[in-house]
């Protein structure tokens, strides 16, 4: 008896590289909502099993390329079988500022298509000095009218220097359930990849809006949470003021529409900073 | 330091038993709600679902992680060089990051089997993890053509 348990093991053994294919299908399925959805969905053709996991991820990890018209998207989440999506994330941060005038098919994703109602979270990484909050509002605004993000957990990521109010304020009108909200300062050592001043002017008009107009007709109950990290290199720094003054007016209204609302934290990210270039 | 009165021991399926300060233990949530069931005097924590050769790999990233004055680096390259394992030792290993609920060892894991999976070509992936394609090739060109989205 001992002596087949013992040849049975070292079989085992030997077969090891077999071993993902025998991992249980959540563990595989957890591996698969990490990855890119777009590698996700590849590993279709891998077999007939896997087929059948690649649909079941539950969370979104799109990057934004050249010449993207979302259509990649439109599919995936047309293929998806999962009932619930814990995580979207649009990473706009290869954004070539230069190649994307603005262009109207970016009307045609609406978020409204997806199952909004399961929305777990809603990440959105945004260079978000320029089209990309326009984008976004037009996922969010345009064509079909807006039904609600179900989304609790927000976390934007935004440039401070120069976001755009425009499109937080499309954002946070589309979110009203959030109960979380996360600022994240766009990592400082992107600063050097970004090539587009000159297209702040075009924002001009939707930056200056006030915000207390564009949202306030939506109260968020659930507010409870706001964290804001800001790496303060960059914030010592003149022209970041100008994102101060957008952070704290963002601040007013969220105090102000807040109803429940808990916690505060302001962290100051300087040590990252300073390891990075160590 | 260390002190004998510190040292609780953790025995596994097999029977093999690992000391352990007691510090280090106690940061996981299942080693702690055992330490306060069980009888103290003891100090011998049953792990009924690790064998003990999975046990020694999870008690060397302990250690490691939980040593003074370690840096980033060189926990970067114990990280590198303890993931050298074979797919089945790996999922071993997640198993028990599971059992003892130890969120950061899972999320290791996970994050090395993606790394194995992330980018290769679909013959690679079929090669590295022995998977045997299930599909003829008729079905094969079928499913590529309904996922031809993803493979632009």
């Amino acid at each position: 008896m001992e002596l087949t348990n013992l040849k049975k093991q070292n079989v085992t053994e030997e077969e090891a590289p077999k071993g993902i294919s025998k991992l249980p299908h959540p563990l595989l399925v957890e591996i698969f909502s990490l990855l890119p959805t777009e590698d996700a969905f590849r590993t279709c053709v891998i077999s007939k099993e896997w087929q059948r996991l690649s649909t079941l991820i539950h969370s979104f990890n799109f990057t934004y390329r050249e010449r993207e018209d979302f259509s990649l998207i439109h599919n995936a989440l047309a293929h998806a079988l999962s009932p619930k999506i814990k995580k979207f994330q649009l990473d706009f941060t290869h954004l070539c500022l230069s190649d994307c005038s603005f262009r109207t098919e970016y009307e045609t994703l609406t978020v409204v298509e997806l199952d909004i109602e399961t929305y777990g979270l809603l990440y959105a990484f945004l260079q978000s000095s320029c089209q990309v909050f326009k984008v976004m509002c037009m996922l969010q605004f345009n064509g079909v009218p807006v039904s609600e993000l179900n989304c609790k957990y927000l976390t934007l990521v935004l440039h401070m220097k120069n976001f755009n109010m425009y499109g937080v304020a499309g954002l946070l009108r589309a979110s009203p359930h959030v109960e979380t909200m996360q600022l994240d300062d766009f990592p400082f050592y992107f600063l050097n990849n970004f090539r587009c001043k000159s297209e702040l002017l075009d924002l001009a008009k939707g930056d200056n809006m006030d915000l207390l107009s564009g949202v306030s007709s939506v109260e968020h109950h659930n507010l409870k949470k706001v964290k804001i990290v800001i790496s303060s290199e960059a914030c010592l720094k003149d022209h970041v003021k100008r994102g101060f003054e957008k952070v704290s007016k963002l601040l007013e209204f969220l105090l102000l529409n807040a109803l429940v609302f808990g916690e505060f934290r302001y962290r100051i990210k300087e040590k990252k900073v300073r390891d990075m270039f160590n | 330091m260390m002190s004998l009165g510190k040292l609780i021991t953790l025995k596994t399926n097999d029977n093999e038993e690992f000391k352990l300060d007691k510090t280090v233990a106690v940061k996981l949530e299942i080693i702690k709600n055992i330490v306060q069931d069980v009888d103290c005097t003891s100090n011998v924590i049953p792990l009924p679902n690790i064998d003990g050769k999975t046990m020694t790999k999870v008690v060397k990233y302990w250690k490691k992680h939980s040593e003074e004055g370690v840096t980033e680096v060189q926990l970067k390259n114990f990280d590198q060089d303890f993931l050298k394992m074979s797919h089945s030792e790996l999922h071993d290993v997640h198993l028990a990051a599971k059992y003892l609920d130890d969120n950061q060892l899972k999320e290791v894991i996970i994050q090395e089997f993606l790394d194995r999976i992330k980018g290769k070509p679909i013959e690679e992936i079929r090669e590295v993890f022995g998977i045997v394609n299930d599909y003829t090739p008729e079905e094969e060109e079928e499913v590529r053509r309904e996922n031809a989205w993803a493979f632009e």
